[in-house]
């Protein structure tokens, strides 16, 4: 999910019909660039070098989305298949929730299946540290492990809780809110992600960590 | 026998190739063209929450975003398809490319 505004210009993405590591290529049809849709880079053309700005997303249940969110509207198309449904993920060790941190920073990656068994895991490789959230719905968030230069370090709590250890403050692992300690009120800066095939994933970012 | 050492080899040499291939891959962009372009999807059409939940069930798994206020759901059984993996639409104020 990217912001379309490019650089003070709005930009409108097509399948480009082309493949790089088996894996999407989008082309705009206002500079005719071409697009790494998972690196979120220009590749070929006069937008080359630039990123994309990463919106954050969520991919969950429909059940429980809209549970969080009443308000929410929903794409209106046909459907093209009948499954991704919540039993797709039936082999979580083949699955990665990765986070690119941009051009020259690592890209961290923690498996499906260590989401599943720790719900909250923490990551520190070279950049800032990170904590990665696995919720109801099957709801995988990033955060920065940090409040106003202060690192911190969560561990999951029940109740779909996770704690500091640092405060021992409590908090939403969905919203990054703090909800009740003495940093409440405070709210964790939310990291763009994607879930992702491990092996494509790795295809892209063969020496970066993947934490299992 | 014969027949079992033969396929034995090919299944190696396709792993082989297959693994290779995976660790080759690098930042050289060297895209291949395999379908022609599809035209951009935009303004797609958009339901309430509640008109959705007669069609939409609730295992379905989907990309949520939200920005400012507003919410939006988009199904992934929707998205999959090379025609409709990017959709131009506009949420909370702000242009965006939903893509899958």
């Amino acid at each position: 999910m990217y912001a379309s505004q490019v650089e003070e210009r709005k930009l409108t993405f097509q399948v480009s019909g082309y493949l790089w590591q088996r894996s999407l290529v989008m082309r705009d049809i206002e500079t005719e660039t071409l697009w790494s849709h998972l690196l979120g880079r220009g590749m070929r053309g006069e937008l080359e070098g630039v990123e994309l700005k990463a919106v954050p997303s969520v991919m969950m249940t429909w059940g429980k989305w809209k549970k969080r969110h009443p308000q929410t509207t929903v794409l209106a198309m046909t459907r093209t298949v009948q499954h991704y449904r919540e039993r797709a993920w039936k082999n979580p060790e083949n699955y990665v929730y990765g986070i690119p941190l941009g051009v020259g920073q690592p890209a961290p990656a923690v498996t499906l299946e260590r989401l599943r068994r720790d719900r909250i895991v923490s990551v520190k490789v070279a950049g800032p540290d990170l904590v990665v959230t696995h919720g109801e719905g099957g709801a995988v968030r990033a955060f920065r492990a940090s409040v106003n230069g202060r690192e911190l370090d969560f561990a999951a709590r029940p109740a779909d809780r996770m704690t500091d250890r640092e405060t021992g403050t409590e908090w939403d692992p969905a919203t990054g809110e703090a909800l009740e300690g003495t940093l409440r009120g405070s709210r964790l800066d939310r990291v763009s992600g994607t879930m992702s095939y491990r092996a494509a994933w790795e295809a892209f970012h063969p020496d970066e960590t993947v934490l299992e | 026998m014969k027949f079992l050492f033969l396929s034995l080899f090919l299944s190696l040499f396709f792993l082989i190739f297959a693994v290779s291939t995976i660790a080759m891959a690098d930042s050289n962009f060297n895209p291949q063209q395999l379908l022609p372009p599809f035209d951009p999807i935009v303004d797609p059409d958009i339901a309430g929450s509640g008109e959705a939940s007669e069609w939409v069930e609730d295992d379905e798994l989907v990309l949520g975003v939200s920005i400012g206020d507003e919410a939006r759901a988009y199904p992934i059984n929707m998205l999959t398809q090379p025609t409709r993996e990017i959709i131009n639409d506009r949420l909370g104020g702000r242009d965006i490319a939903a893509t899958w």
